[in-house]
Order: C-alpha cells, then structure tokens, then sequence
C-alpha cells in the first residue's frame, strides 16, 4: 500500500496485532469502517435479491418462506449491523477526538472493547441467519416471534450484544467531548458534527437498553415458552411494541443525526461560510434527540391505542419535523450568498436534502393518524422510512466518506468518477422508492412475496433504481479502492476548511497533532480570514 | 482533575442506562399489573415475606458498611475500611442466599415462570406475575454478583495500599453502583412482597 513510508496511523506502530489490539481512535474507527462496509455489501445483496425476485407478480425467484427471511434479514443487517455503527462508530470515532483537538477519546480501551463486542454480536447475528435463518421482519413483533421455528433467539441474543457496543461507544463519546476538548474550546465552539455525535451518543446510552431488554424477552420466551407476551397467559402483545419502538423510533435519529451533522460540516466548508444560526441548528440536534424519545407510538396507531394518545403521538411526532426543517432552513440559510464549491461531498449533501424534505414531509403525512390508517404497513410506509432514514443515513454516510477521504487516506479520489457515481447513487435511489410510495398508495402491502398484476410496472422501475443504485455504491467502492492505491498526495487540507481535524497533518500522525494544538479560532471563522 | 470528572461520567452513564434497563420491566410490571390485579396480589401473598423483609435489610446495612468505608478511607484508616467492605460481601452474599433459598422453595412448590407454572392457579395472569418476579429478581441478582466483584476489587486495591486517602475515586464510584443496585431492590420489594391489596 502506498500509504507506507509516510508516520501516519496507518504504519505507526507496524503490525497486524498492533492493528487488532489498537487503542487509537482512528484506527478503530478504521477497523468499524472496514466491517459496516462488508455489512451494507451483505445487506444490500438482500435487497437486491428482493427486488428481482419482486419483478413478476407470482415471485418465480424464491419461494414464500424464503422471502420472508430475506427482508428480515435485509433489514436486522442494515439496521444494526451498518446504519447504527456506521457515522457514529466508525467516522465519529475517527473524527471527533481530532475535531475538539484530543489526544484519543476519554477510554481507549473501551472503545476498543466496543469494537470487539460489535464483532461478536454481528457473528452471533451472521451465525443465526445461517442457523435457520430469522423471518419475523427486523421487528421481531411478539408473539409470532416467540412462535416461529427461525433462529429468533440467537438472533435476538446477537442484536443484544451490539447493543452493548453501542452503549460503550456512547459513553465514550459523550466523556469524550465534556472533558477532553482542548483548552479553551467551549460548548458554543464545538464543530457541528460533535454536536450531533453528543446527542445521537445521549440516544445510544438511554433508548439502546430497552431494545436490549425487549430482545432479551423475545429471545427468552422462544427458548422457555415464557408466555410473557402471549393472551392465553394474560399478556399482550401490544407490550412488546411499546418496548420496542421506545429503542427504535429514538433509532432512527441515531442514524439521522450523525448525517445531519455531516450535512451541516459539509455545507459550511463547501459554502465557505459560517453556518447560519449555529445555536438554532444546535438546540434542534438536541431537541430531535429528546423529543425523539417521546414519538414511538406513531408505530402502533392502529395496533390498538386511545385516540389521546394518538393525537398526543402524532403531534409530538410533527414537533420532530419542525425541528428538521429548522436544519433545512439553516443549511440553505448558509448556502445563500456563500461561494458553494461544486464538489462531490456537497453533491451528496443535494441529494441528503431532497430526500430529507420529500422524507420528512411524508412522515408528516403519516404522522397524521387518519391518513395512517390508509397507509400503515403497506409500502408508502416502507418508501417513506427509505427515504429519510436509509437514504438520509447513506448520502450523510457517502458525503462524510468522500469528504474526509482525504483526511484519512491523505489521497484524493478521482472527481469525475465520483460524480458519475454520486448521479447513479442519487437517481438510482430516487427510482427505486418513488415508484413504492406510489404502491403503497394504491394499495400494495409491505412484505408481501406475490402481487397482483397491476402492480408490476412500478415493482419494475423500483427494480431497476435498485440496480443502478448498487452499480453506483459498486463504482464508488472501486475508485475509492484506486484513490487508496494510486490517488494522487491530497494535501493536509484540500478543501480549505477551518475546522479543527484539518489543522493535524493528512494522514494524521498516532497522536493526532504534530505540535500540540493550540485554540485561536472556531471551526467556521471563515468570515475573518476570508478563506474563500 | 480531568480524569476524575470523565470516570464520574461514566459511571453516572452506566447507571442511567442500567435504570432504563430495568424501567423497561417497570413498565410490564405497571401494565400487567393494572391488567390483573387479583393475580397480582395473590402474587404477592404467595412469595415469602420474611425474606423480602430480611433482605432489605441486609441489602440497607451493605449500603451502610459501603457508606462506612469511604469515612475511613478518607480518615486513613485501611484496616477499617477493609472489614467494612468484608462486611458489605458477607451482607450480599446473605442476600443471595437467601434469594436462592425462595427460588428453591417456589420451584419445589411448581412455581416456575413462563407456561411451565404448575404451583397454585390464582387467576389469569398468574404465570405473568411469576414470570416478571424470576426476571426483576434475577436481573437484579446478576447486578448484585457484579457489584460484589467490584467491591471486592475495591477491597483488594485498599489493602494494597492503591486506595487511600488521597486517592479513592474508584471506591467512591464502586459505593454509587452499590447505592444504585440497592436502590432497584428497594422498588422490588414493595412490588413483590408487600403491596398484597
């Protein structure tokens, strides 16, 4: 690799088990990035599968069961094996000891530990789905869960144990940024992103234990015949909805959050501008990440609920959305009048927006529980949560990585490739879930094996969004494995920006800063300097 | 300074996650609870008061005794702190004890959780109070195992010298989850042993 040569972490200290066995935060954020990439390449061979097999109405591809396993499985690895870990767990880690100016996050050791612990959830996950297999859908929804002859417990045993990770990331991050910023930064100078790594962290330590827990009792009950949420004991089903959605609503914004913090990083330094109104954009971060834990019942509006609650739901719900469209505002706030430079990272951030608005708004429409009704569990529903949290999530997570391929490799990537890629990515994307809310609105239901004929020309261009979708995610792994290997030398910082990690060398030394930093100025004073 | 204030971090995040653990079978308690009163407080009547009584008690004084070593640790006194953290595991180990003892009488009694409940029937939702009451009480054991190696832990590095007056952040943060962990029993014992209507 031609990484050699230069003192970066990449080399320093030499050696597989120093690799293994590192404390430093960029190279476990490395070890992360490496695994969350081979889970979106497992759980997106799934979904490919899925959509071929959905191209004809009578599913000529797999049989019913099968099926049924492939969305459970497309969607536990995706969830819990790439969108959770992906922004926080690998690029955070990279990132926020660097962007406060630290040395490493507050417990090395831990974060190691998490990365370990991860691993071994997603083998016990991985070793579930190949031992029988899981068709519950990623919900795991009692008491068919506590049912089915699939490896539930094992699988719920797996997605237990990267729930510790998870809260051993959290809590790394969050004694991370209160006392290991360098001196002199003070909250109101923390970088965006930090921000939003700080609330999705307050997420992972308090929503991530009672999934834990949910799961634990599903897998228990499948293994004992505890009963626990079945009506012929008295229990109910219902139950384990609330404990579930308690952990995966407030979920989602663990995996939005981080992409919002990406998107505001991005906008800033392609703008060259301070961001407009950085406590708004804040105080929204923190707001999503505590209301969030208030909207999980917007999942059960008709699985039985008062119609207060409902409205109590659904307004709280909406609040959300105006905390988003806070950030909406914000980013385009900075955008206007700013010198934008057109480059691949601010392209993906287009695409975050588009989808976010189009995502966002038509969770207000489901947040609406009279249109819920119409739409619940059909594919509008699916359409909808693709395209604010996957597709949310994945440009925020191909935005970060193409804008801090330089950082981290000190490499640059071939721009027209990714543009090309990033135009195939975003289309793609489009095509393949425009066409479901459509579907759904007519009618078609979510996790469905066959179909009736009427629907097939929209199962088909979904199809082929889903194919040009994965050619761009293929291309861009390929030119990113080029850059690795023969980009040319980046430069520190090749896009100008002021934030802290730009000001250690790129690649960064094993201990971050070269001289140790000193803090004159924020990470948006571009105003001052003119640096545009 | 620095290194205090991220360990305090830490463990306050420990705790609060660990509460949200167990408020998620508060939760189930409170619901099946309102669900099937009468089989609750039957429920309650059936398991052994005087060991919910008991071990409060002891799981109180260990509080105490943990309470009593940091005063001697910080008064300099290592040879009283150690017996009063010999005398916190004693304490824990009784509550243990004493746990496994109403275990064994429930199981030989048919009382078992889940479908396999065979002791007396009390009405719908019987199986559920069992159930929760094996799940609270267990989950609540295996935390009080590991408070238990970590004071012991502590025990160790006070007579090492390791803890001392200077230096006895790590006794103080192991004293937190003890209270904590102590703390959870003090809501499981009204709810399984005394609110019987």
């Amino acid at each position: 690799m031609s990484l050699r040569g230069i003192a970066s972490f990449w080399s320093q200290p030499h050696g597989l088990r120093a690799w293994l066995a590192t404390h430093d935060h960029k190279r476990i954020g490395m070890l992360y990035l490496g695994t969350v990439l081979a889970f979106l390449l497992l759980g997106g061979v799934f979904a490919l599968v899925l959509r071929l097999s959905l191209v004809s109405p009578d599913n000529a591809l797999v049989d019913a069961h099968s099926y049924d396993e492939l969305f459970t499985h497309h969607g536990i690895v995706m969830v819990w094996l790439f969108m959770i870990p992906s922004i926080p767990s690998a690029l955070g880690n990279f990132l926020v000891p660097l962007m406060i100016g630290a040395r490493d996050v507050a417990f090395p050791r831990i974060n190691l530990a998490s990365y370990w612990v991860f691993v071994l959830g997603a083998i016990v996950v991985l070793a579930a789905l190949i031992a029988g297999g899981v068709d519950t859908g990623w919900t795991f929804y009692a008491p068919y869960s506590t049912t089915t002859r699939t490896a539930t417990t094992l699988a719920a045993v797996g997605v237990f144990v990267t729930g510790v990770s998870s809260i051993l990331t959290g809590l790394n991050f969050i004694a991370t940024i209160h006392t290991m910023r360098v001196k002199g930064m003070r909250w109101r100078d923390l970088p965006l992103f930090v921000w939003a790594i700080y609330g999705t962290s307050i997420i992972l330590v308090l929503a991530t234990p009672v999934l834990g827990l949910a799961l634990l009792l599903v897998g228990a009950d499948h293994a004992w015949g505890l009963g626990l949420f079945d009506p012929a004991t008295g229990g109910d089903p219902v139950l384990f909805e609330h404990l579930f959605w308690f952990y995966s609503h407030p979920a989602v914004y663990i995996m939005i959050l981080p992409a919002m913090g990406v998107v505001s990083e991005v906008v800033a330094t392609f703008s060259h501008r301070r961001p407009s109104w950085y406590g708004a954009i804040v105080a929204a971060t923190i707001g999503i990440a505590l209301v969030g834990f208030l909207t999980w019942g917007h999942h059960m509006f008709v699985a039985g609920m008062s119609t207060f609650d409902v409205g109590m739901f659904g307004a709280l719900s909406m609040l959300v959305a105006i905390f988003s469209a806070i950030k909406v505002f914000t980013w385009t706030a900075t955008m206007y009048g700013g010198s934008i430079t057109i480059a691949t990272p601010i392209l993906y951030v287009f695409t975050f927006i588009f989808l976010f608005v189009f995502g966002g708004m038509s969770g207000v429409a489901v947040a609406t529980s009279s249109l819920d009704v119409h739409w619940h569990d059909t594919y509008f529903v699916v359409a909808h949560f693709h395209f604010i949290m996957v597709g949310g999530t994945m440009t925020g997570f191909l935005a970060a990585l193409h804008y801090w391929f330089p950082k981290i490799t000190g490499k640059m990537y071939s721009e027209a490739w990714a543009k090309l890629a990033c135009a195939a990515v975003s289309v793609g994307f489009v095509l393949t879930f425009t066409p479901q809310f459509l579907l759904g609105n007519a009618g078609m239901p979510r996790r469905y094996a066959t179909y009736p004929p009427q629907y097939q020309a929209l199962h088909i261009v979904s199809t082929v969004g889903a194919c040009l979708l994965a050619l761009g995610m293929l291309v861009t792994l390929g030119y990113l494995v080029v850059a690795v290997a023969r980009g040319r030398a980046a430069g520190p910082n090749p896009w100008r920006s002021r934030s802290f990690e730009w000001r250690s060398p790129s690649p960064p030394p094993p201990h971050n800063f070269d001289d140790p930093p000193v803090w004159t100025d924020g990470p948006y004073d571009y105003d001052e300097r003119g640096a545009a | 300074m620095n290194d205090d204030r991220r360990y305090r971090i830490a463990v306050w995040i420990v705790i609060a996650s660990e509460a949200l653990l167990f408020a998620g079978l508060f939760a189930l308690y409170a619901s099946y609870r309102s669900e099937h009163a009468a089989a609750f407080e039957a429920g309650v009547r059936a398991d052994i008061q005087w060991i919910g009584g008991v071990n409060t008690l002891l799981l109180l004084a260990s509080s105490f005794a943990i309470a009593w070593a940091i005063h001697q640790v910080r008064g300099g006194r290592p040879r009283a702190a150690t017996w009063s953290l010999a005398a916190v595991i004693a304490l824990g180990l009784g509550f243990l004890g004493l746990k496994l003892f109403e275990w064994s009488e429930h199981i030989a009694d048919g009382i078992v959780p889940g479908i396999a409940y065979a002791g007396p029937d009390r009405g719908p939702g019987t199986s559920l109070f069992f159930t929760l009451y094996y799940g609270m009480t267990g989950l609540h054991a295996v935390h009080v195992v590991a408070g238990l190696l970590l004071v012991a832990w502590v025990l160790v590095r006070v007579r090492r010298g390791r803890i001392d007056r200077e230096r006895h952040l790590a006794l103080e943060l192991v004293a937190l989850y003890w209270h904590f962990v102590d703390a959870i029993w003090v809501f499981l014992w009204p709810m399984f042993y005394l609110m019987h209507g």
